[in-house]
């Protein structure tokens, strides 16, 4: 092929000094482009940058934060407190969302994106807190912030097996993005290395003189056993417990995902109320709520009020009364009511009625309205005469000192696990205020996306 | 990350550089006008360009053209324009004269010789491509009918779907070409301007408002583009590289035109209406069997037994507070455009402004442009295109949103809570709300300022190198860039619901930058008479930059509208994404008697997107082309085929992940520990190292067909398009507590179909013309394979949309609606009501009837979101070449769309506040089973057929004689009427079938109270002096 005339040739030869401008730019071009694909990335932080000693104190708070909003809630994001107060008997759906109807009407399908997020989030919590031990182990075991890390990771077992079917599965993933997926637990099995962990928590703590920590790790321990029917051991295990001892998930107005949940989901937006004896057997909330600080309800000032939907009176308590309210997670009178139920169960019913007043007069309480001091509940007098009114008072007594810290569904489940009830007389049944009839939940299935774990098929039995 | 090829390019540029040298001739001028051959009537805006270069220009009002520059000898110049066959004339141009040149062409139907521009940044003619590229001329759309950019796309192209997700003022429309190709990815098209990729993000937001979501497609200024080309998928878009393979929307701006200025006025005024019937909100009021009162006695319930109904009540709150009003647009631009032998220009400004229907609903858009066109040497010259639009948008509450207008409204009291109220025990202190559910009127909300200010620059200098006949270089340089504000005000004690009666201020402001750099050398040869060759060698560097700082505060000091008037609850964010791009490319054109055409491309990208033990991809393409109508062998005299072209094409593009998709890292976040917010972190993402782009493989194949001498054209295509290692966003099994999702190369996805375009001049005489242009496009989307994990376990089907009915799953449409059917339903005791009592796993009642409504045990396709058929008809009647009657009826068919607003009002827990759950005497046996089977579990009912056919557009445009524009100093003079939206047929049962509550998602798409499309009518006068 002839490209160029004998003339253009010519033209050729005589440019010479363009050629080397030119090639010189081409070859500058070639030199820069090494960094040309090179991209910054500064608002994240990098696994390597978490390595070193000087990091623990991120880990501690990456494992209270994480836990913090599964157990919590947050802003933007329900807790365990909030869905496992909305299957029980705690609140009642005040506004539109399908999906947190099918929790109240205890008809959750497992493909329900509420439900999926709080799985996802309390194991993101079991995840970090998982995470968390394990830097601790290695990079400072002495800490005294080791124990509390590890008592919390227990707590996410024990928040599993309250809340969800038997089937549990935990996965992990590894340091080189490769997944490890884990066989669903069994409620039973999920106890179980909530109950060792707690023993390694409390060892550690006691080793480290992490005195709060170490308490933590008691109740925690405490309740473990009593979800798995050992009463006398739960109440060793508490017996140490201050009754003034206090350990909360500290919320804040910071930032969203500090928000309380509760204030945030019931107050705020307006999307739960605190019923009166919810779908029949619930407890009457509202009745004695209003006149017992431990609940200090009161009926929603703004917008009628009414909840979200317009018409579902809105009763929401003090205990949550802004956006940094605290959230219980451990304190010394749930020791106490530990020890009464272990009492109950030895048939002592003076120690019965002492640990319960006991509990009465450590529990935390509230103003039942904005000018009042807090109002401290009576102690009672006597305790009923049948087993079944001493189960019911002990279980009452749970619901109004442990109001909305997520211990409400697991004591319904008890109460048919352990004490032979049927669920259709502990959980709310029959007629759904908002049409329809309540389902059979007596838990929280599994949601479909599990199903990318190859281990897992389904739930084990949803049974309580 | 280290490029290996970049030397390979510079080092091959310089070589071809290097060769170069300068003909030294002189130059000349040509000019002449281009007319209708028939009428000897001007014609506007026909191009005339000088062949084998980028050299040409466009005819003015009067149909004139200049050319300066040109090098003396003889050359060959052609003049086209759309609707009229070229014609190319051999002239001898000597050193300082001027030649003149005048064409008449005759009206043509085909669009053979139509120039488009290449991935190279160069110009061919059609018939050189093996590719189906559609070409939109803004210039002949009555542009009065369009209000933005995708407007001027919509229904003008096979192929090309676009479809608007609501009524709003500023809301965006879901544009898909040939499909969806990614499950995760965005489905949108690259958009370049005047030779640079420019952000085409969909959903431009920060804030939301409940639904609807502003696009940067629509800060295009439509009346500055001289030309749209769709580049359909990767048998084309290959040399565009990754990103390509969505398509491409290439958008050329007006150029200037040698000669006088001329100077364009455009005033637009107009009006709009929310033309629909809103439903009325009704409840069933009655007594429980306990004899307590209940307001909600629905079908349901009373067919259960559970009460009694005692009286039907309904109230409509749109109609007691309507906060629906009509809107109007205005619109005045002034261009300008000239230019001598050294340099052309065009300079326009234009302020446009449009009031929704709604008060808080308006946008306020100036766009400035200037392009310059210069002859810098003999053999060289740089165009500078510069644009400028500076936007105010204000976006109401709607869609999804409590606070929302129409949401507020029809999920609201069938009674009033007036001060004169008729139920004062229901309204308690309620006396304002009027039935809104959110306790107060719209104009209220309307309090909360949501806006979005854009400011935004894309410019562009583009060089034309060509120091041989043969030998040419085209580089290109520019940036996008987008300061983009998003900002809300929530005045204090104004809007009572959740935090907002505090007040409270939103300031995210963002800067969306797109650099873009090309260069290619050409070279183009004779190997024999009559055959041509043409090699190209290139390199390609974008950069996308987003820069975002995000600022909130709470408990704001009342008459401030800035974060310095907030007190509490500040909050800061940053984003800083940076996704960077390196390619590298070949071409190789055989022409063989300028009939046959065959192609050979391939390009190789890096990004920076990719994983680290990704190196580079590489896309070739190939394509020929026969205009076997022109061979001799050909029969002529005994057909009515004036022209047959047929042409096949091969192509691969791809898409890249996202910025940081291949990345192990934590979110940093505060704390709260002891009583101190300590810095923490938490799940980020958990990375994939192994990522590379999806790749996109097409094949298509067709023909171009003249018949009647051209009076009639059709062009067909056939498309396959298989995309293979889709980047598929996995779910986590949350029981890795390790994130949400995970991008991995996985899925498959296959969209075929057919492409049909007709034209047709039917008929034409002295006084009266009649053509029209069709277009059809079948397309099938299909999920072949979502892929399988590590173990080779399939993954699992991906459920989204609201109620989660719909799913990525395998061998079905991505995103297709996917529940429960209703497989029958009948009442059995004729009483006129369908109930579900003493159905499986449904109440029991003791004599009550037989189980009237069954469901199918698993789900089951349900339908496509996606139109699989789209036709569209634009007829043109024009009478004494100044009155054109143009409509646009466009129908769209084989999709579905879920009516979440009835599902949702009728069937939610919270509100069953529809007539069909009020009072079964009025509602039909099919509308109750759809209810019925929602309370069961199933939203089958509500996914209804949403094929339309709506008449989009009909326009009049009258263009004043010479004499009569003269006579007020105009050149020329045009007025057009213009309605939009102006009838729909369809037989969806919702408001309207053209709705997404979701806005311009992948696929997610529902009506849920959503604003519908609005009735608009325009008057546009245009002016020229």
């Amino acid at each position: 092929m002839n490209y160029h005339s004998q003339n253009e040739r010519a033209h050729l030869r005589g440019k010479l000094s363009r050629r080397a401008l030119i090639g010189a730019s081409a070859l500058a071009l070639a030199a820069c482009s090494t960094d040309l694909l090179t991209v910054s990335d500064v608002d994240i932080v990098k696994p390597a940058a978490l390595a070193g000693k000087t990091s623990l104190p991120n880990v501690l708070a990456a494992s209270i934060g994480d836990f913090g909003v599964a157990y919590g809630g947050s802003a933007g994001s329900e807790g365990l407190n909030e869905m496992t107060g909305l299957l029980a008997d705690e609140f009642i759906n005040s506004e539109s969302f399908p999906t947190r109807i099918e929790v109240d009407q205890r008809n959750t399908n497992e493909i329900n994106a509420t439900t999926l997020g709080i799985f996802r989030t309390i194991q993101t919590a079991r995840a970090t807190t998982d995470a968390g031990e394990v830097s601790f182990a290695t990079l400072d075991p002495t800490s005294r912030s080791r124990a509390e890390v590890i008592a919390l990771n227990a707590f996410t077992y024990v928040l599993l097996a309250e809340s969800y079917c038997s089937g549990v599965p935990a996965s992990t993933i590894n340091a080189d993005g490769s997944f490890t997926y884990g066989a669903p637990m069994t409620t039973a099995q999920l106890l179980t290395v909530a109950v060792a962990k707690f023993d390694t928590a409390i060892t550690i703590a006691t080793s480290t003189g992490a005195t709060t920590a170490l308490n933590l790790a008691r109740i925690g321990m405490g309740r473990a056993l009593v979800d798995q029917k050992n009463y006398a051991a739960a109440a060793t295990a508490v017996a140490a417990v201050p009754s003034s001892f206090r350990y909360v998930i500290n919320h804040d107005e910071n930032t969203a995902r500090q928000n309380n949940g509760v204030f945030s989901f019931a107050q705020n937006s307006r999307r739960f109320s605190i019923p009166d004896r919810e779908g029949v057997n619930g407890l009457p909330f509202r009745s004695l709520g209003l006149t017992d600080g431990r609940l200090a309800l009161r009926r929603n000032s703004a917008s009628g009020g009414n909840g979200f939907d317009n018409f579902t009176p809105l009763f929401v308590s003090a205990k949550f009364q802004n956006r940094s309210a605290p959230t219980p997670l451990a304190e010394g009178s749930e020791a106490r009511l530990i020890e009464a139920e272990a009492a109950l169960a030895a048939n002592d019913d003076a120690t019965f009625l002492a640990k319960l007043n006991a509990a009465r007069a450590a529990s935390p309480t509230y103003a039942l309205a904005p000018a009042l001091a807090p109002a401290s509940p009576d102690p009672i007098g006597a305790v009923p005469a049948t087993t079944a009114g001493k189960v019911d008072l002990l279980f009452q007594e749970r619901a109004f000192d442990l109001f909305l810290t997520a211990h409400r569904l697991g004591d319904l489940r008890r109460l048919i696990r352990q004490y032979g009830r049927d669920a259709e007389s502990v959980f709310p049944t029959g007629a759904y205020f908002k049409g329809g009839v309540y389902g059979a939940d007596v838990n929280f299935p599994i949601p479909f996306e599990e199903k990318n774990n190859p281990s897992f098929a389904g739930c084990i039995d949803r049974k309580a | 990350m280290r490029t290996r090829f970049i030397p390979a390019v510079g080092a091959a540029l310089s070589v071809i550089m290097a060769s170069v040298a300068f003909a030294q001739t002189g130059t000349g001028v040509i000019a002449g006008r281009v007319l209708d051959r028939q009428s000897q009537q001007p014609l506007v805006s026909a191009q005339v360009r000088i062949v084998g270069t980028q050299r040409g220009t466009q005819t003015d009002q009067t149909g004139a053209y200049r050319i300066t520059g040109v090098p003396a000898g003889t050359i060959s110049v052609v003049a086209q324009r759309i609707g009229y066959g070229q014609q190319q004339r051999t002239i001898v141009i000597s050193s300082g004269g001027t030649a003149t040149e005048d064409f008449a062409l005759a009206i043509s139907a085909t669009q053979l010789d139509q120039v488009v521009v290449t991935a190279t940044g160069e110009t061919q003619r059609k018939r050189e491509t093996g590719n189906s590229t559609a070409t939109i001329d803004p210039t002949s759309l009555p542009l009065a009918a369009t209000t933005n950019f995708s407007d001027v796309l919509a229904a003008r192209a096979p192929g090309v779907s676009v479809t608007t997700s609501g009524g709003t003022v500023g809301g965006g429309s879901r544009i898909r070409i040939r499909g969806s190709n990614s499950v995760s990815l965005s489905n949108d098209p690259l958009l370049i301007i005047d030779g640079i990729r420019i952000d085409n993000n969909a959903n431009s937001t920060s804030i939301g408002v409940g639904g609807q979501q502003p696009s940067r497609f629509n800060d295009i200024n439509p009346d500055e583009i001289e030309n749209i080309e769709i580049i359909k998928g990767p048998a084309a878009a290959a040399l565009y590289g990754t990103a390509a393979a969505n398509g491409v929307i290439q958008i050329t701006t007006k150029k200037g035109r040698a000669g006088k200025t001329r100077w364009e006025l455009t005033s637009e005024a107009g009006g709009s209406r929310d033309i629909n019937t809103y439903p009325a909100n009704y409840l069933a009021f009655g007594k429980r069997t306990n004899g307590t009162f209940t307001t909600n006695c629905n079908i349901d319930l009373k067919a259960r037994g559970t009460c009694t109904v005692d009286s039907v009540v309904t109230n409509s709150p749109l109609v007691n507070s309507n906060p629906l009003r009509d809107g109007n647009r205005r619109l005045l631009g002034l261009s300008a455009a000239g230019g001598g032998d050294a340099a052309t220009y065009y300079l326009s400004g234009e302020y446009n402004q449009e009031q929704g229907v709604y008060d808080v609903n308006h946008s306020r858009q100036f766009n400035l442009r200037t392009n310059v066109r210069a002859q810098l040497a003999k053999t060289l010259d740089a165009a500078v295109s510069v644009g400028y639009t500076n936007s105010d948008l204000r976006l109401p509450q709607n869609d999804n949103n409590i606070l929302g207008a129409l949401s507020s409204a029809l999920l609201g009291l069938a009674y009033d809570c007036s001060p004169t109220r008729s139920y004062p025990t229901l309204c308690g202190t309620d006396t304002t709300s009027r039935g809104y559910i959110s306790g107060q009127v719209p104009k209220d909300v309307y309090a909360i300022n949501t806006r979005q200010q854009v400011q935004r620059f894309i410019g562009s200098v583009t060089s034309n190198y060509q120091p041989l006949h043969w030998l040419t270089f085209t580089g290109t340089a520019g940036a996008d860039v987008n300061g983009r504000f998003d900002n809300e005000t929530v005045p204090p004690q104004q809007v009572f619901f959740g935090s907002l009666p505090e007040g409270s201020r939103r300031a995210n402001r963002a800067v969306i930058s797109n650099y873009t750099v090309t260069l290619n050398g050409t070279a183009n040869y004779e190997a024999t008479p009559v055959l041509k060759l043409s090699s190209s060698l290139g390199g390609q560097y974008t950069d996308n930059l987003l820069r975002r700082t995000d600022a909130f505060g709470a408990k704001l000091l009342a008459g401030t509208e800035s974060l310095n008037g907030t007190n509490a609850r500040f909050s800061v964010g940053e984003v800083n994404e940076d996704v960077k791009l390196l390619g590298a490319y070949g071409r190789e054109q055989l022409a063989w008697r300028d009939r046959v055409f065959l192609t050979a491309a391939v390009r190789s990208d890096k990004n920076s997107a990719f994983g680290q033990n990704f190196k580079n991809i590489v896309y070739p393409a190939f394509s020929g082309s026969w205009v076997i109508g022109e061979e001799d062998f050909f029969p002529k005299k005994l057909s009515a085929i004036s022209l047959l072209r047929l042409r096949a094409a091969y192509g691969v593009s791809g898409q890249n992940p996202g910025f940081r998709a291949s990345e192990i890292f934590f979110n940093p976040v505060a704390v709260n520990v002891g009583g101190t917010d300590v810095p923490g972190f938490t799940v980020g993402g958990p990375g994939n190292s192994t990522l590379k782009p999806a790749r996109s493989a097409e094949t298509e194949g067709g023909f171009d067909l003249g018949l009647f001498k051209d009076r009639l054209s059709v062009e067909y295509t056939a498309y396959d398009k298989r995309t293979t290692d889709d980047l598929v966003n996995v779910v986590l099994a949350p029981s890795l507590g390790a994130g949400n999702s995970r991008f991995q190369n996985l899925g498959q996805v296959r969209n075929y179909g057919q492409e049909v375009s007709v034209r047709a001049n039917v008929f034409e005489a002295r006084n009266v013309k009649f053509d029209f242009a069709a277009n059809g496009s079948f397309t099938k989307n299909r999920l072949d394979d979502l892929g399988r994990d590590g173990q080779g376990n399939p993954i699992p089907q991906i459920f989204l949309g609201f109620s989660s009915t719909q799913v990525i799953r395998n061998y079905l449409p991505l995103g297709a609606y996917f529940v429960r059917p209703i497989t029958s339903f009948g009442d059995a005791n004729g009483d006129g009501v369908i109930s579900r009592v003493n159905c499986k796993g449904q109440p029991v009642l003791v004599g009550g009837p037989a189980c009237e409504i069954t469901l199918g045990d698993t789900a089951e396709f349900a339908g496509t979101p996606f139109a699989t058929t789209e036709l569209t008809f634009t007829p043109t009647l024009t009478f004494f070449d100044n009155i054109r009657l143009t409509a646009l009826v466009d129908h769209r068919g084989g999709q579905k769309l879920y009516n979440n607003t009835r599902a949702f009002r009728c069937s939610n827990g919270g509100f069953q506040n529809c007539l069909d759950a009020a009072d079964a005497s009025r509602t039909s046996l099919e509308d109750q089973a759809h209810l019925i089977g929602a309370l069961m579990g199933t939203q089958a009912g509500y996914i209804e057929d949403a094929s339309y056919t709506k008449l989009r557009e009909v326009a009049v445009t009258v263009m004043a004689p010479r004499n009569v524009a003269s006579r007020i100093g105009a050149g020329s003079a045009s007025l057009t009427l213009a309605g939009r939206n102006l009838h729909t047929w369809t037989k969806y049962t919702g408001l309207d079938p053209e709705l997404n509550a979701l806005a311009q998602g992948n696929f997610a798409t529902a009506d849920f109270l959503t604003q519908p499309n609005i009735r608009s009518f325009t008057a546009r006068l245009n002016l020229t002096f």
